[in-house]
C-alpha cells in the first residue's frame, strides 16, 4: 500500500495542508508543535477510523473549526486507486468515504488500509497493564478480519447488557432479572468463544514472527515469547468446543463472586497476555533497553503478519521513535526499514540530523517534508457532505 | 441555528423526538412542509392522529390492525400452525412483501435489553406461550388447529439473539418445532430494511434450534 498525498482541513494544527509523499522513507521534520505527529494521527485515521491519541474525534478540530476533512490518495497492490475521505462535523459525527461512496459499517473499512504504527507510547505495551496488550491485539485481528470487529463490537454489547442485569440482580434481587440471565451468558459464550478462538489462532502464528523480527533486530541471545490466558486457562486449543467448555466451567466457578459484585468478570474482556524474554516476565524484570527492542520486534512482527493475511504490505508511521535512541539503533532499524519489501514509511523527528547521514534523499523515493511548508499553497475550499 | 418563527422551531423540536431525525433533517422537513399546500399538510396531520386514535393492537397476534382481530389472524386461507415471531410490526410488512410465508405472527414489541429496562414481562412474550396452550386456543371453535412450529424471526442483534434463545427455551416443553432465520440477513441491518430476496432465502434456510 502506498500513500501519494494527504490533504487536511482544519485538523488539529494544519488549517489546510496537502502533502506529497515518495514511495520509500518520508522523514516529516519541523519544530515541535508544528504538527509532525498530527500527519500520522490523519494517516492512522484514514486507516483504522480513529486517532491514536485521542477516542475523542472532536478534540481533532482545529481551534474553533466545525468541521475537519482528510483526503488520502492511496495505491494497492490490488486496487491501484483508493481515495479515502474523512469528514467530521461537530454535533454530526463522521462519515467515511471510499472512491465517492459512503462506508457504512466501520468493519467494512478497517483492513482496507494497513498501517503499523510506532511511537513512544509503546513502552506501555511492554510495561503497562494486560489492556493494552489486547488492545494491541485486537488492532491488528480486526485489520486482518472483518468478522473479527464485529464479534468485538457484538461482544461489548452483549456484556454491557449483562453486567446489566447482574447489576439489577444485586440491587433487586432475582426478580432484577434473574430470569433472562442465562440466554445473556449463552450469548456471552457464543461471541467470546469466537473471539478466545480468533486470538489463539492468531498467538500461534504471531510467536513465530515475534521470534524472527527479535533476531533482525540484533538480539540473538534471548529469546522472545508470550502466554494467552483465556477464559482463565493458559491451556486452551484454538477449538471453539475446548474454549466453551472452559468458558462455562470458569463461568460456574465465578458465578456467586459475580453476581456479589454485580459485574461480569469472566471472558476475552479479562484475558491476559504475558511477555516472556528467555523465561523471565518482560514487565517486571527487562531494562528500559530490553523493553524497546521488544516493543520494536512486535511492531515488525505486527507488520509481517498483516503483510501475509492482507496480501498488502502495511504503510509503517514512526513517530518520534528515533529521538531517545543510540545512533547505532537508528542505524539498524533504518536498515530494516529499507530492507526489501519493507513498503513505505513515513518517519517524525525534531531534527532531521538524526537521520539525513543514513538515508539518502530524493525525490522519488525518500523524501524530506519539512514543516510548515505548505503555508503558501492554500486549498481551494472543498464542499463537506455529510449527510 | 435558531428560528426567527416561534412555530418553525416548535415543528423542528417535535420533529427532531422520531428516531433517525436529528436536527438538520427536521429544519429540512420544515422547509420542504412550509413549501407544500396546506391540503397537503392537513392530510399529514390527520394521518397522525388518525393512527394514534384508530389504531389497535390485534388481541392474538398484537400487530397493528384497525379491526380485531386483524386480517391475518381471521383468514382462513393461512396455516395457524406456523407462527412467525416478530420485534415490530414493520417486520410484518416486510416479509408478506415477499409473498411466500403462508403462516401467522407474532408481533413482540420488541427485544430485551436491560439497558433500555425492558425485560420479558414488557414484551408480548407471555401471549405468545398462552397461543400455545390448547385450552385458550379454542375461540374459533373446533378447527383450530395446534401450534406446530415457531420461526423466531427476530432481528440479528445481540438482544434479538439473546430473546431467540429465551423464547426458545421458554418453548421446550411444548415440543413444537422451533427454527430460526438463518443468517444471510447482513449483520448490522434489521429486517425491515433487508432486500426481499435474502429476505426469501433466510426464511427458507431457517435453522431448527
Ligand atoms: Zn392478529
Amino acid at each position: 500500500m502506498l500513500l501519494h498525498s494527504l490533504r487536511l482541513k482544519d485538523f488539529r494544527a494544519h488549517a489546510a495542508s496537502d502533502i506529497q509523499f515518495g514511495t520509500g522513507m518520508n522523514l516529516v521534520c519541523g519544530a515541535n508543535g508544528i504538527g509532525k505527529t498530527n500527519i500520522l494521527e490523519a494517516i492512522h485515521f484514514l486507516s483504522l477510523t480513529k486517532s491514536f491519541l485521542t477516542s475523542k474525534d472532536q478534540y481533532l478540530l482545529r481551534h474553533n473549526a466545525p468541521f475537519f476533512e482528510l483526503i488520502g490518495e492511496f495505491a494497492g497492490e490490488h486496487r491501484k486507486q483508493i481515495n479515502v475521505r474523512v469528514a467530521f462535523v461537530l454535533g454530526e459525527g463522521k462519515k467515511i468515504f471510499v472512491n465517492g461512496s459512503p462506508v457504512e459499517r466501520k468493519a467494512d473499512h478497517i483492513g482496507t488500509i494497513p498501517t503499523v504504527l510506532l511511537s513512544p507510547q509503546d513502552y506501555a505495551l511492554t510495561a503497562g497493564g494486560p489492556s493494552e496488550r489486547r488492545r494491541f491485539i485486537n488492532n491488528i485481528v480486526c485489520q486482518a478480519s472483518s468478522s473479527y470487529l464485529d464479534d468485538l463490537l457484538r461482544y461489548r454489547r452483549t456484556l454491557k447488557q449483562r453486567n446489566e442485569v447482574l447489576y439489577r440482580m444485586k440491587r433487586f434481587g432475582p426478580g432484577g432479572g434473574e430470569d433472562t440471565l442465562e440466554s445473556w451468558t449463552n450469548e456471552l459464550v457464543e461471541i467470546g468463544t469466537r473471539i478466545v478462538s480468533a486470538r489463539l489462532k492468531f498467538c500461534s502464528v504471531f510467536s513465530e514472527l515475534l521470534t524472527d523480527a527479535h533476531v533482525l533486530l540484533g538480539d540473538v541471545v534471548e529469546r522472545p515469547s508470550f502466554e494467552y490466558r483465556g477464559v482463565g486457562g493458559t491451556s486452551l486449543t484454538d477449538k471453539p468446543a475446548d474454549i466453551k467448555a472452559a468458558f462455562w466451567s470458569a463461568l460456574r466457578r465465578e458465578k456467586h463472586r459475580e453476581r456479589h459484585r454485580g459485574i461480569t468478570l469472566v471472558g476475552p474482556h479479562r484475558d491476559e497476555i504475558t511477555f516472556f524474554l528467555d523465561d523471565l516476565d518482560l514487565r517486571r524484570y527487562a531494562s528500559q533497553g530490553q523493553h524497546r527492542t521488544f516493543g520494536m520486534a512486535l511492531k515488525l512482527a505486527q507488520f509481517q503478519y498483516l503483510r501475509n493475511v492482507t496480501d498488502e504490505t502495511p504503510i509503517m508511521l514512526l513517530d518520534d521513535v528515533f529521538d531517545n535512541l543510540d545512533r547505532e539503533r537508528i542505524q539498524l532499524f533504518i536498515r530494516i526499514l529499507q530492507n526489501e519489501g519493507m513498503g513505505q514509511s513515513i518517519i517524525t523527528a525534531a531534527r532531521k540530523e538524526i537521520l539525513d547521514e543514513f538515508v539518502e534523499l530524493d525525490a522519488e523515493a525518500n523524501k524530506l517534508i519539512e514543516l510548515p511548508m505548505f503555508m503558501e499553497n492554500k486549498l481551494t475550499e472543498v464542499p463537506v457532505h455529510t449527510e | 441555528m435558531h428560528f426567527t418563527s416561534e412555530s418553525v422551531e416548535t415543528l423542528v423540536e417535535q420533529l427532531s423526538k422520531l428516531p433517525t431525525i436529528g436536527r438538520k433533517t427536521a429544519q429540512r422537513l420544515v422547509s420542504f412542509i412550509l413549501k407544500m399546500s396546506s391540503d397537503d399538510v392537513r392530510q399529514i396531520a390527520d394521518a397522525l392522529i388518525a393512527v394514534k386514535e384508530r389504531v389497535i393492537f390485534c388481541s392474538t397476534c398484537f400487530n397493528v390492525t384497525d379491526d380485531d382481530p386483524c386480517p391475518i389472524c381471521l383468514s382462513d386461507r393461512r396455516d395457524h400452525a406456523l407462527i412467525c415471531v416478530v420485534e415490530e410490526p414493520g417486520d410484518v410488512v416486510a416479509i408478506e412483501r415477499t409473498h411466500m410465508y403462508r403462516g401467522v405472527y407474532h408481533v413482540l414489541g420488541g427485544v430485551i435489553s436491560p439497558l433500555d429496562g425492558i425485560g420479558p414481562d414488557d414484551l408480548r412474550i407471555r401471549e405468545l406461550v398462552k397461543r400455545l396452550s390448547p385450552s385458550v386456543n379454542g375461540e374459533s371453535g373446533e378447527s383450530t388447529t395446534a401450534v406446530q412450529e415457531i420461526i423466531l424471526a427476530v432481528n440479528p442483534s445481540v438482544e434479538g439473539d439473546t430473546t431467540a434463545y429465551y423464547i426458545s427455551q421458554l418453548l421446550a416443553p411444548f415440543h413444537v418445532k422451533i427454527s430460526r432465520l438463518a443468517r444471510g440477513i447482513p449483520i448490522g441491518s434489521t429486517l425491515e430494511f433487508t432486500d426481499e430476496a435474502t429476505l426469501s432465502r433466510a426464511i427458507e434456510s431457517r435453522v431448527e434450534l
